[in-house]
């Protein structure tokens, strides 16, 4: 499946060379990233301008185009999607000038020696999984209490119980109301104290005490031991396992029009 | 080129240009000698929006021609807030701008400088569908509204002639039961029992819509886009179409 990483790089001290090797890589569709001083112009909705320095420029396999500099994490210039792109030398300067139809948009880098160029085609095809975060844990619980113990009914999410709202309220297999704080991350003494306030909050308003169950996936030593003196229960989740009964639910993004479009 | 036009009821003109905002934020509006009409894609290219305002729902029309306009329709909507029924609205161009007048006990004209937008390519879409229906708009509203209660996806179901379900679907569920007879179906037509979910926030961003229009032409099939025409004061026709969620 993956083609062991074969890649090509070279430096330059000659720009018909380069210019060569440059057009080459990006005429295989290679992801091709060049370290270079180079200057960028940007024309399209606005404008702008750059002048000589360092930087990586880098063209993706689709063309996306991305120019940086050696600090900040974003790129200064960039094409997310290119109609077009065309390499020439000009007076002992290449130049790279990427076009975007709609909206018109140019960016043209023009590179001076001396010139490196890594060229490599990479292969790619894993899913991309975007962790939970502690509304999308709640949520995967209040439609799978089972996670948690057999026989729970969870009725409602956001309970809101005088000033404060508990993340799930529900009953047990027994009829005993139901207090659940959840937390993503490791849960420490403060999240006890946090459920022990929805339990006094909820005790003292309907005075039936109500069982508090801490979720998360770990509990610190503090936490085991604010839990046991206070009378509340740990239930440790799988992310992970949370993440599948996610997966597997039906309900997908919304499918493009363009898929019903005549053929 | 320039051309003048005067729609008679502001307050319509701004319940379209709000939904067409919230489908894209600028627009190529085609303004010709048969009307005036707009399409637009939503970037993720899950809905469609299609608008034709024929001439003859203009109090003045004066176009020569065709001419494409692009504006940033959130800027237009920022203006057209103010509206107040019965306000009347004139729309022209001139060189590099559009001008929009509001007429009621005062004067006000807007310009925007005309932007280069491109009329998107909008491919034929192949559409066949197995469920039609005619409902009061506001009967649609409120079962969307409804929907929107309990989650994010909307379900339409009409498994014989004489039923259309209206659906929110997550952990908890709210339906709307349309059944033939009551006052807000107006007609029903099923050739095969469908079933379709759709993104409510997509189907909420023509919502507006309901507000102008008395009656609303619904159409679906499993598993395939849903089309809701509104026709506004008659004449003018709005098309949304939004395709499905996957299964």
């Amino acid at each position: 499946m993956y083609n062991s990483l074969s890649y090509m790089y070279r430096e330059f001290t000659d720009v018909n060379e380069a210019l060569k090797f440059i057009k080459e890589s990006i005429g295989l569709r290679h992801v091709t990233i060049i370290i270079a001083p180079c200057t960028v112009e940007y024309y399209g909705r606005g404008s702008s301008s750059l002048g000589l320095g360092e930087r990586v420029i880098l063209i993706k396999q689709d063309g996306a185009m991305l120019i940086h500099r050696p600090t900040g994490y974003q790129p200064v210039n960039w094409q997310p999607d290119i109609s077009s792109i065309e390499v020439k030398s000009e007076g002992g300067v290449i130049e790279i000038a990427a076009v975007r139809n709609d909206p018109r948009e140019m960016l043209v880098v023009k590179l001076s020696l001396p010139i490196k160029v890594l060229s490599c085609k990479l292969v790619d095809s894993a899913d991309f999984t975007k962790y939970l975060d502690e509304s999308g844990v709640r949520d995967i619980i209040f439609k799978h209490p089972e996670v948690l113990e057999d026989g729970l009914r969870l009725v409602e999410k956001e309970k809101v119980i005088g000033d404060l709202s508990v993340d799930l309220f529900g009953y047990d297999k027994n009829g005993n109301p139901v207090l659940i704080e959840v937390k993503r991350v490791r849960a420490d003494g403060e999240a006890v104290l946090q459920l022990f306030k929805y339990v006094e909050e909820y005790r003292k308003s309907s005075g039936i005490k109500p069982r508090g169950i801490l979720v998360a996936p770990e509990r610190s030593q503090g936490a085991l031991e604010l839990l046991e003196k206070l009378g509340l229960e740990f239930k440790k989740v799988n992310l992970r396992k949370l993440w599948k009964l996610k997966a597997e639910e039906v309900e997908g993004g919304s499918r493009s029009i363009l898929e019903f479009s005549r053929r | 080129m320039t051309f003048k036009v005067i729609y008679p009821e502001a307050k319509y003109f701004r319940s379209i240009i709000e939904a067409v905002s919230k489908v894209v934020d600028e627009v190529a509006i085609r303004v010709s000698e048969e009307g005036m009409s707009i399409k637009a894609l939503d970037p993720a290219k899950v809905s469609l929006i299609d608008i034709a305002l024929p001439a003859s729902s203009f109090i003045t029309y004066e176009v020569s021609g065709e001419e494409v306009i692009g504006v940033s329709v959130a800027n237009l909507v920022k203006v057209l807030k103010k509206l107040k029924k019965g306000d009347q609205l004139e729309i022209s161009s001139v060189g590099d701008y559009i001008n929009v007048a509001v007429e009621s006990q005062l004067r006000r004209k807007y310009s925007f400088r005309n932007i280069d937008v491109q009329v998107p390519e909008i491919p034929e879409l192949s559409l066949e569908f197995d469920v039609e229906a005619m409902l009061l708009a506001e009967a649609f509203k409120t079962a969307v509204r409804d929907a929107e209660v309990v989650g994010d996806t909307v379900e339409f179901e009409a498994s014989d002639e004489s039923t259309l379900i209206i659906r929110g679907v997550n952990a908890s569920k709210v339906e709307t039961k349309i059944v033939a007879g009551m006052p807000s179906l107006i007609s029903l037509s099923v050739n095969k029992p469908s079933r379709s979910a759709y993104s409510l926030e997509y189907l909420e961003k023509v919502l507006s819509l309901t507000g102008v229009s008395e009656s609303i032409t619904l159409k679906f099939s499993s598993d395939a886009p849903l089309y809701l025409e509104f026709r506004i004061a008659g004449e003018g026709v709005v098309k949304y179409l939004l395709a499905p969620k996957s299964i």
